[in-house]
């Protein structure tokens, strides 16, 4: 039995064709990210790049869905291709040990660039980089039970830095729901995106308040 | 002449809605009207909102305006002109992943 059998109505045959003949970089395999790689498993990709330098640590299993106890001190990008292969057997997947700094190049065979980092001084390389290299960015952010998804196209305005411009540091609060909502959406956006489904959130930014459950969409002005 | 009074609609997202609520609402205007002066009025109805935007009256490193979906930073900053039918968005966007 084919494991994508109950998304057939929501995905065409084709549609599943281009994600299987995709490959998406994920930046930061944390809260965000963990949940947008197994998103992606799971819905189909044909392959993925998961970049973080970071090791697993006992505060991430509040959220950071692919790593368990006994992952405490590994890389969380080895860890995490090992788990999504235990889900298909059939994705190609690289796990590189590595941080979002200027001399990062992105790959050319990558179709598209998920930003799940946690700090924006990267993000704000990152979305140079895409526009540079040409690919597709869909980001999101958490603070809290509060957090921002948008996605941005090369060569489209607006970009990314006339958006996020005054963003600051900081170390909020993080936890499963948030997470998963987040990084559900991201998950799906990518394949709206590779798929050419119009409803997406280029030119848009969806402001998420899971305290009073309010979804907005805001339209960006070019 | 033009008449220019009308409503200008604020929303307050991220971390905001913490303290904020409700969280979006309308002011009206006589006449267009400058960021700054937008968060002196919203000011008499959030106790403390100016503090936590503004900082030796310049906005506060993390928190980002979009005045009808452009950020200020690329406008004129506090001076930028708020006309009736604007739409303000005040969020400090979550750092984390």
């Amino acid at each position: 039995m084919n494991i994508f059998e109950r998304q057939k109505a929501i995905f065409s045959h084709e549609d599943m064709a281009r994600l299987r003949a995709s490959t998406v970089m994920i930046a930061g395999v944390g809260g965000l990210g963990t949940v947008v790689a197994e998103g992606l498993v799971r819905l189909g990709i044909g392959g993925l790049i998961l970049v973080d330098d970071d090791r697993v640590s006992p505060t991430d299993l509040n959220r950071q869905i692919l790593y368990t106890a006994k992952d405490i001190g590994e890389f969380k990008t080895k860890v995490a291709r090992e788990r999504l292969l235990a889900i298909r057997d059939d994705v190609w997947i690289e796990a590189w040990v590595q941080r979002i700094e200027k001399k990062f190049d992105i790959p050319n065979k990558v179709n598209g660039v998920v930003d799940a980092l946690d700090n924006w001084d990267s993000r704000f390389i990152l979305a140079d980089m895409c526009e540079a290299k040409g690919k597709f960015l869909v980001h999101a952010g958490l603070s809290g039970a509060f957090g921002q998804v948008a996605s941005f196209l090369p060569n489209r305005p607006p970009k990314f830095r006339d958006v996020f411009a005054g963003a600051a540091p900081e170390e909020p609060a993080a936890f499963f729901s948030i997470c998963a909502v987040l990084g559900g959406v991201q998950a799906f956006e990518v394949v709206k995106i590779i798929c050419g489904r119009k409803d997406n959130l280029v030119g848009k930014l969806l402001l998420v308040d899971l305290i009073t459950y309010h979804f907005e969409v805001i339209s960006l002005a070019k | 002449m033009e008449k220019r009074e009308g409503n200008i609609k604020f929303k307050l997202f991220g971390t905001l809605r913490l303290n904020y609520r409700p969280s979006e609402g309308e002011i009206f205007i006589a006449e267009p009207i400058t960021l700054a002066q937008l968060l002196k009025e919203l000011a008499k109805k959030y106790a403390g909102i100016q503090e936590k935007l503004l900082e030796e009256e310049k906005l506060r490193p993390g928190v980002v305006i979009l005045v009808n979906g452009k950020n200020v930073l690329h406008l004129q900053g506090l001076n930028t002109e708020i006309e009736p039918g604007d739409t303000v968005v005040i969020f400090p966007p979550g750092a984390g992943g």
